[in-house]
């Protein structure tokens, strides 16, 4: 069975690591972007399997890249989970009305939960 | 009709049905103008109680004046008689009593017109005072939710670091670190005291701005300050970071001054400090040179460098807080943003001073401090 394709948007290089050698580890392969217009590029042409987005990049706002890539014909049935720090109740309820499959906070989940979390969804996804 | 009209003394009103009765007590007494209209009676005879008796009247001396043309003199004589007692009986009664409903119709009106002045009056009080609280509450809003938003930005950046300190934790004590060959293992542990020494930043941070973003954050600029010994003290300071990146930091007076000014001593050391710290963590190599010069109004200190410089869709916005540029978060991770919001804030509360910057992204930044000479 080849190994799930994981792509991550993030713009921290410390979290970019850390997740990176976890999910590695753990036999995905793992694919980084640091900003939406990157992230959206990479989805069109990699078609991973799920996406993690954090929501504050920098300056950028990662609703508008969920936006994209809800949009975009090629990666709007790709799962995608919110995965951040940003606790903002609206950001929340914005993330999933728009087609977020979760929300889940970072400093809430260790890496091996969120592996977890990422490999319970593709299951889900596969069972439909 | 065309008798009440005369008795009238009547003058048509034009595009009116009504007439003007002189007659009405309140023309009489109240020095009502003529052509106003009466507001009780509308001048129209059916309304009219003081008109209706004058008409009856006449009708009634009319009628009389028939019977004796043309019936028994003696017979008209005792209804004549009687029917001018009753007349002058009724005429007493009625005047009185058709003078006290005007008079109590016009206190009546007159009473209600002050009522209504003050309602009037009132509901506008009640209007502004509405009005003002509105305000008030629109107000304490936008600060609320500037705090809000405060408080939502402030825990992301402290949330940030703690889950890569908690991740890289948690991966070793699952044993995860066993896996990892030995440079992935001190990326880790340097990523680790990188972040934590970062929160250290941002904790101080955010203790400072939230304090300066109180809306009556207010300093005491009354020190005074010889900026020129100042700065070239804060410039020492940085000297050993400056070496270990292996840039030239000086300190250069291009006047002769004088350089006092007045100020906070406190803030103001904060402020040259993250002048400096920017400087440093955004120059990769080259130079930072501080100067200092004076004209006759004020003192004008600039920290520039040839460092990444600032695009200019950022140029705008990193005074704000949080705010950090593209390319200095591509390159260097920590930062929480605060620093030249800080700044920002304390130039505000010097009265004549500014802050400013001039940068070409690739090339360099020059911010610029400027306060008023003290004479
Ligand atoms: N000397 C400089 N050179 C280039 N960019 C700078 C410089 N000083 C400030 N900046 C830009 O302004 C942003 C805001 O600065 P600051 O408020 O001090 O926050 P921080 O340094 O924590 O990011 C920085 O992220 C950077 O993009
Ligand atoms: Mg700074």
């Amino acid at each position: 069975m080849p190994a799930f394709k994981i792509l991550f948007i993030e713009d921290d290089p410390d979290q970019i690591f850390l997740y990176t050698t976890k999910f590695k580890l753990e036999g995905y392969n793992f694919i980084c972007a640091k900003n939406g217009i990157d992230g959206l590029k990479l989805a069109e042409k990699e078609k991973p399997n799920l996406i993690l987005l954090d929501i504050l990049l920098g300056n950028e706002s990662g609703i508008d890249a969920l936006k994209n890539l809800k949009t975009n014909k090629k990666t709007k049935d790709i799962p995608v989970i919110v995965f951040t720090n940003f606790t903002k109740k609206e950001t929340v309820e914005q993330s999933l009305a728009l087609g977020a499959v979760d929300y889940i906070i970072k400093s809430k989940v260790v890496p091996s939960e969120i592996v977890k979390k990422v490999a319970e969804t593709l299951s889900k996804k596969r069972v439909k | 009709m065309e008798s009440a009209e005369k008795l009238n003394n009547g003058k048509k009103e034009i595009g009116g049905s009504s007439y003007l009765n002189r007659n009405c007590w309140l023309v009489k007494n109240l020095n009502y103008a003529p052509y106003k209209r009466c507001q009780y009676c509308e001048y129209k005879f059916r309304n009219c109680l003081f008109l209706q008796y004058q008409v009856i009247s006449l009708f009634l001396i009319v009628f009389i004046f028939l019977l004796f043309l043309l019936i028994d003199k003696t017979i008209s004589a005792l209804v004549v008689i009687t029917v001018f007692a009753l007349v002058i009986i009724y005429g007493y009664f009625f005047n009185n009593s058709t003078e006290k409903i005007i008079k109590a119709n016009f206190f009546q009106k007159k009473a209600k017109d002050a009522l209504k002045e003050l309602t009037d009056h009132l509901e506008q009080r009640v209007g502004e005072q509405t009005k003002d609280i509105q305000e008030k509450a629109v107000r304490l809003e936008k600060l609320l939710k500037m705090r809000s938003e405060f408080l939502d930005i402030a825990s992301h950046q402290l949330r940030t670091p703690t889950s890569v300190i908690k991740g890289t934790l948690s991966m070793m004590k699952e044993g995860d670190m066993e896996k990892m060959p030995v440079e992935e293992k001190t990326r880790f542990i340097e990523g680790m005291f990188q972040k934590s020494v970062k929160l250290e930043g941002i904790i101080d941070d955010i203790l400072v701005a939230s304090e300066m973003d109180t809306a009556n954050f207010d300093i005491k600029a009354e020190d005074k300050i010889e900026l020129d010994k100042f700065v070239e003290k804060a410039v020492s300071e940085h000297q050993f970071d400056a070496q270990e990146k292996k840039l030239a930091l000086t300190f250069e007076k291009l006047s002769n001054g004088p350089f006092k000014i007045k100020g906070s001593a406190k803030y103001l050391e904060q402020v040259i400090d993250n002048l400096l710290n920017n400087a440093l963590k955004y120059t990769p190599q080259g130079s930072i040179s501080t100067t200092i010069k004076n004209d006759e109004q004020n003192v004008i200190v600039a920290v520039k460098d040839t460092g990444i410089g600032i695009p200019k869709t950022d140029v705008g916005k990193i005074f704000n807080k949080f705010i950090r540029g593209q390319n200095a978060r591509n390159v260097y991770t920590d930062g929480s943003g605060l620093g030249l919001f800080i700044i920002k804030r304390v130039m505000d509360q010097h009265p004549g001073s500014k802050v400013w910057v001039e940068s070409e992204e690739g090339k360099g930044s020059t911010f610029y401090l400027q306060f008023p000479l003290l004479k």
